[in-house]
């Protein structure tokens, strides 16, 4: 009980009172920097009934499932690799994987700007194997974005697969082999179901970063693809709409949020099939 | 902890506390001034801070920061006391630090060489700070493609010109007066600029990049990618030098940017501030900051070299004929335009 009171004090000061904080945020009137109004759900109305900001909301959902399924694709290839392969290159690989984590975001993220430019070296492959006839204007893409994204965080979705596969038992895929069923039979009906929980959790850890990334929309969207992160940056910045700021941050928690819930009851389903 | 250390600690702390406070060992005080970085910073250092140290003794520390709407973001978030003392910004920061109440008042008795500046220009600072240079916004265009300098703003819409445009977004100045521009070549204007939105998604499908920094059209003049963009006089003057493009200012006539200088209404050393603009505003200054950032003076009647006046706007007739865009239109409509922007653009 002694234990629970600074993790309580803990979660209270970090989590619990900025969500407050913002939630009220996006419930105040303003005019100027000064709170004037009573409680309103303006800021929402406004929002929801923006078309550009719906048309932002359905892309940035868009480009994180598409990066959380992804990384979440990509992870199981590598840790599959890494746990069960007996290949001497399994450390090489962890640490490419791994490498993107000991560099900033930003870093990151320009490196992928010089590397996908028009005369940049994706560009030159392409050209030069002759797979396009002139460069593909990448910067400026949502490809771009969901590139820079699952780059950042791949390591994430490999390390939750690792941790399901070195659950498993290998005895349990053997006896499948043994008993006559392929590798992909083997997979699908004996390893799969045992590792859901752990991809399910993977895609809900990309996915809810993906959500509030900022750094790679910024950079490789070029000003052409905005996500509702961006938009959080313009409203607080330069038009100094911070109810809607708020408005906007409590719409990237709450479909985090959904979204996650329904991943949890998915991952306890899948656990409980597999048991 | 004993007793008897206490007192020493205590002393250890007020001798750290009196450090960090804004008098400086020659009893001048520190002004921290926010800015812009690069070679802003640079010039800033030579032209301005060294030689007003020199003469006021009142040190300067000059923090790099981000954009103008930035530093006035951070003035609003910390209710007028953001940590700095003098913010380098535009005249629409200005009007927004008037609105919201959070820039101190700049009067004539607190800076007295403020009556040197032209009224045009003093209209745009709504009483909360200076205006220390007037920027206008240039073609740039890449020398080979152009035996002579472009003469209109429709050339970025030339089929020949338009696969090496640079379409800056909104959330930098430039790129509203951009819009302005194209959407007055079709009868539009501040208060009907579909026309202008018209032009950018017509452009868009062609044009090279979307950038929002001027920054970041550096790289494509170095490469020579970048046919014919808008930019600024002051950054365009510095690239004009060192890559093979120069900058014109079209027929149709350009808009400002005025740079503004304004105080915080909580800044800890407001008196060293109010000097500071007022040194920055004297004739002699003006005169070598605009001859160092390839920028009009807030003063006019001073003597430039004739290749210099030619290029900016040096002159009172200059000035009446630039275009100065309705800060309160701008801010009002930003989030809009920036919408508009954003769906031309994709």
């Amino acid at each position: 009980m002694r234990l629970a009171l600074p993790a309580t004090v803990w979660v209270l000061a970090v989590f619990a009172i900025p969500t407050a904080l913002l939630l009220a945020s996006s419930v105040l009137t303003y005019d100027g920097a000064d709170v004037t109004g009573p409680l309103t759900t303006a800021n929402y109305r406004d929002l929801f009934g923006n078309g550009y900001f719906r048309t932002v909301l359905w892309d940035t959902v868009w480009m994180s499932v598409t990066v959380g399924a992804v990384c979440t694709a990509a992870g199981l290839l590598v840790a599959h690799f890494v746990v069960r392969s007996g290949s001497r290159w399994r450390t090489a690989v962890l640490l490419v994987v791994v490498s993107p984590l000991v560099s900033s975001v930003v870093v990151r993220t320009y490196g992928w700007l010089v590397l996908l430019q028009d005369d940049g070296l994706v560009n030159t492959i392409l050209v030069e194997t002759g797979l396009t006839g002139s460069a593909v204007p990448l910067i400026g893409s949502e490809f771009a974005v969901v590139l820079g994204l699952v780059h950042v965080l791949l390591p994430f979705a490999v390390f939750t697969a690792m941790s399901s596969l070195q659950g498993v038992d290998p005895v349990l895929e053997r006896a499948s082999r043994d008993l006559g069923a392929g590798p992909v039979t083997t997979f699908r009906r004996i390893t799969l179901p045992l590792i859901l929980p752990g991809l399910i959790a993977g895609f809900m850890l990309t996915f809810a970063i993906s959500l509030g990334a900022y750094a790679a929309a910024a950079v490789l969207g070029g000003g052409r693809v905005q996500t509702l992160a961006t938009l959080v940056r313009d409203r607080m910045v330069v038009s100094l709409e911070w109810g809607q700021a708020a408005a906007i941050s409590v719409v990237i928690l709450a479909v985090g949020t959904v979204t996650v819930s329904l991943l949890l009851f998915a991952g306890r389903r899948a656990r409980k099939g597999a048991s | 902890m004993t007793r008897s250390s206490c007192p020493g600690v205590v002393v250890g702390v007020l001798v750290l506390l009196a450090g960090c406070t804004s008098t400086s060992a020659d009893g001048g005080g520190v002004l921290v001034v926010e800015g812009y970085g690069a070679e802003y910073q640079q010039l800033f250092e030579d032209t301005i801070a060294e030689p007003f140290t020199a003469a006021t003794g009142i040190e300067i520390r000059y923090a790099a920061g981000g954009s103008a709407s930035e530093q006035y973001a951070a003035v609003r978030a910390s209710a007028g006391d953001p940590g700095f003392d003098v913010a380098v910004m535009t005249s629409l920061e200005l009007y927004q630090g008037s609105r919201d109440g959070l820039l101190a008042e700049v009067t004539e008795e607190q800076v007295p060489n403020l009556r040197n500046v032209p009224g045009k220009l003093r209209d745009n600072t709504y009483g909360v700070g200076a205006i220390q240079d007037v920027q206008q916004v240039v073609l740039m265009y890449r020398k080979d493609l152009f035996p002579q300098p472009p003469t209109s703003w429709d050339v970025m819409w030339e089929p020949r010109y338009r696969g090496g445009t640079l379409i800056f977004n909104p959330g930098n100045i430039m790129g509203v007066y951009a819009m302005l521009s194209a959407a007055e070549l079709d009868g539009g204007g501040i208060d009907n600029t579909a026309p202008g939105f018209a032009r950018i998604a017509d452009l868009a499908r062609y044009a090279l990049a979307t950038p929002q920094a001027s920054a970041e059209a550096v790289p494509f003049m170095t490469k020579k990618t970048a046919t014919v963009f808008p930019y600024l006089d002051g950054r365009a003057a510095i690239y004009a030098r060192t890559t093979d493009y120069d900058y014109a200012v079209p027929k149709e006539g350009t808009y400002a940017s005025l740079g503004s200088l304004g105080i915080p209404v909580g800044a800890a050393n407001k008196d060293a501030a109010y000097r500071f603009i007022d040194y920055w505003l004297s004739p002699e200054v003006q005169r070598k900051w605009a001859l160092a950032y390839h920028v009009g003076p807030a003063v006019t009647g001073l003597e430039f070299p004739p290749d210099f006046s030619s290029r900016h706007i040096t002159t009172a007739e200059q000035l009446e004929k630039t275009k100065i865009a309705d800060a309160a239109t701008v801010v009002e409509n930003r989030t809009s335009w920036g919408e508009q922007w954003a769906e031309a653009v994709r």
